[in-house]
């Protein structure tokens, strides 16, 4: 039995089994390791298993719990999470084997957090090389795939994250969204996603691909899983000065609140451009459930948004080059082909354009919040606008239609990241392949709150099938 | 405003001078058509002088807009 199967729904729910004595933190972790080590040949979500430690932590974790020691909200829960974040003398990738057997001396400030909270570690989760690509391929280690259907595409560049929740192996992970990496991973694979607002969780120790455009948060199998990892990993942080010093709310008292009366946003533009009559039909579905639990429906023009995916590009091609630079000048044929186009982009980027659509960023965003959030509280749309490809779709070799697609998977998520605005992601149904449909629920800066209640109620009236 | 994108060819030429070796036209050929298309997306979403704003004040701007006017659900 998986730590995410029937008999255990979720971390909060595992992280209670172990604190009041129903469940070890040994026996929960010896079942997570027993789930990854029966689905790593189907999906190839993990990059390294580590068993021995795993076990050690969690029988350290049972040990403490015997002697009356002060419990963590995550105390004993088996975790895994991207391979981007450094964990001080183990080996850290970036998904990569240009990084070679590098092992960090410090430990990235979410993981001391999440270790601080009592949780532990079974091993690191594939990822796209260097996160660059949404579809879960990865040439250097193996492409990851899908926790449903094997055949589909598990998503990226958290592949590892949204397979190894949707799998059911651990009840939640860390992942990193620069253009929708943890929200695409999630709508495949069927699990909540989290990208919230730049700055609420802080990046130091982690794989930086575009510092201006970064966002680390959680993915989880249910609502209110996702809200106990954001607020024990959220809050500002002395080693990363562009995380924010607001307050930390209790977020997951918000997933218990009603949505009475909250104005649920449905943009007339974009969003649906090239969304697919199924994803339509399942996107009213879910704007019909959030009614039924009492949210009211307002019809919104979105500004803009057209653009920002492409602004989002200008910065994440310039940085992302500057920080391969010396790789690229150095060892280039340790890229994989299709990565070595992404990370040397920004070539092409000239200065001025880069810092332009930076600048460009505060007044569009204070257009998007003054017209958007004026109208609504949340605006709704779709995850993906199609359905989810299977693999050999968005395969290098598929030809000129692979590039329409490819950006068909970016065309709704990439805007928020431009803008930093907080985006929940959750499941909402299956289309006629059989894989999940998502909605993604935006809101105004640092408003994961609002996000997470009303994404609970989604979940309370919407259950995914 | 022109529409043509980057010639490879200035690609190839600006790498050469980063000291970032190209070796096929394949490379070039991609990155100019990826940057081509990011760097008309900024200038044509440009309407007015950008002096009033400072790229060190991303966060802060966030911060200013997180406080929801009366009336919205928080």
């Amino acid at each position: 039995m998986s730590a995410g199967s029937v008999a255990v729904p979720g971390l909060v729910e595992l992280a209670a089994r172990i604190r009041d004595g129903r469940t070890s933190s040994v026996e929960a972790t010896r079942a997570a390791l027993e789930a990854a080590q029966h689905e790593q040949p189907r999906l190839n979500c993990f990059l390294e298993i580590d068993a021995e430690a795993a076990l050690r932590a969690a029988a350290a974790a049972d040990a403490a719990r015997a002697r009356g020691a002060v419990l963590g909200p995550l105390h004993g829960v088996p975790l895994a999470h991207k391979d981007m974040f450094d964990v001080a003398g183990r080996v850290i990738r970036y998904g990569s084997r240009v990084r070679g057997e590098h092992r960090p001396t410090t430990t990235a400030t979410v993981i001391a957090r999440l270790e601080a909270a009592g949780a532990l570690r079974i091993g690191c989760l594939n990822m796209a090389e260097f996160a660059l690509g949404p579809t879960g391929h990865n040439a250097a280690w193996g492409d990851c795939r899908n926790a449903i259907d094997p055949a589909y595409m598990a998503g990226g560049s958290s592949s590892g994250s949204g397979a190894a929740v949707g799998a059911g192996i651990v009840t939640g992970s860390l992942g990193s969204d620069t253009g929708g990496s943890i929200r695409i991973p999630a709508a495949v694979n069927g699990v909540v996603g989290v990208k919230p607002t730049y700055g609420r969780v802080p990046r130091s120790g982690a794989m930086r691909l575009s510092p201006s455009a970064d966002h680390i948060g959680p993915l989880a199998r249910r609502v209110v899983d996702a809200a106990r990892l954001l607020a024990v990993v959220a809050g500002a942080d002395p080693r990363d000065p562009a995380s924010s010093h607001l307050p930390v709310p209790d977020y997951e008292a918000a997933t218990q609140r009603d949505i009475a009366g909250v104005r649920i946003g449905v943009p007339r533009n974009y969003f649906y451009d090239v969304a697919t009559a199924e994803i339509r039909s399942a996107m009213e579905t879910s704007l019909a459930a959030l009614e039924r639990e009492g949210a009211r429906l307002v019809e919104v023009e979105v500004p803009d948004v057209a653009a920002m995916s492409e602004l989002s590009r200008a910065i994440v091609y310039a940085e992302a080059t500057a920080l391969h630079g010396v790789w690229l000048r150095q060892r280039p044929q340790d890229y994989t082909p299709q990565v070595r186009v992404r990370a040397s982009t920004g070539i092409g980027i000239p200065s001025s354009v880069y810092l332009e659509s930076l600048l460009l960023r505060m007044p569009l965003l204070e257009r998007f919040v003054g017209e958007v959030f004026a109208r609504c509280d949340v605006l709704h749309s779709p995850t993906l606008p199609i359905p989810v490809p299977r693999l050999e779709e968005v395969d290098a070799g598929g030809g000129a239609a692979l590039w329409t697609t490819l950006a068909k998977l970016v065309h709704n998520t990439a805007p928020f990241n431009y803008l930093g605005l907080p985006v929940v992601a959750v499941p909402a149904g299956r289309t006629g392949n059989g894989l999940p449909a998502s909605a993604q629920l935006a809101g105004r800066p640092f408003a994961e709150s609002l996000l997470l209640r009303v994404a609970a109620a989604h979940e309370r009236a919407f259950p995914a099938a | 405003m022109s529409t043509d994108p980057l010639d490879p060819a200035t690609i190839r030429d600006l790498a050469r001078l980063a000291g970032l070796p190209l070796e096929d036209d394949e490379l070039p050929r991609r990155i100019a058509g990826g940057a081509s298309t990011a760097i008309a997306a900024v200038a044509g979403s440009l309407r007015e002088p950008l002096f009033d704003f400072e790229p060190n004040d991303y966060l802060a701007t966030l911060e200013g807009l997180a406080e929801a006017p009366p009336g919205a659900a928080t």
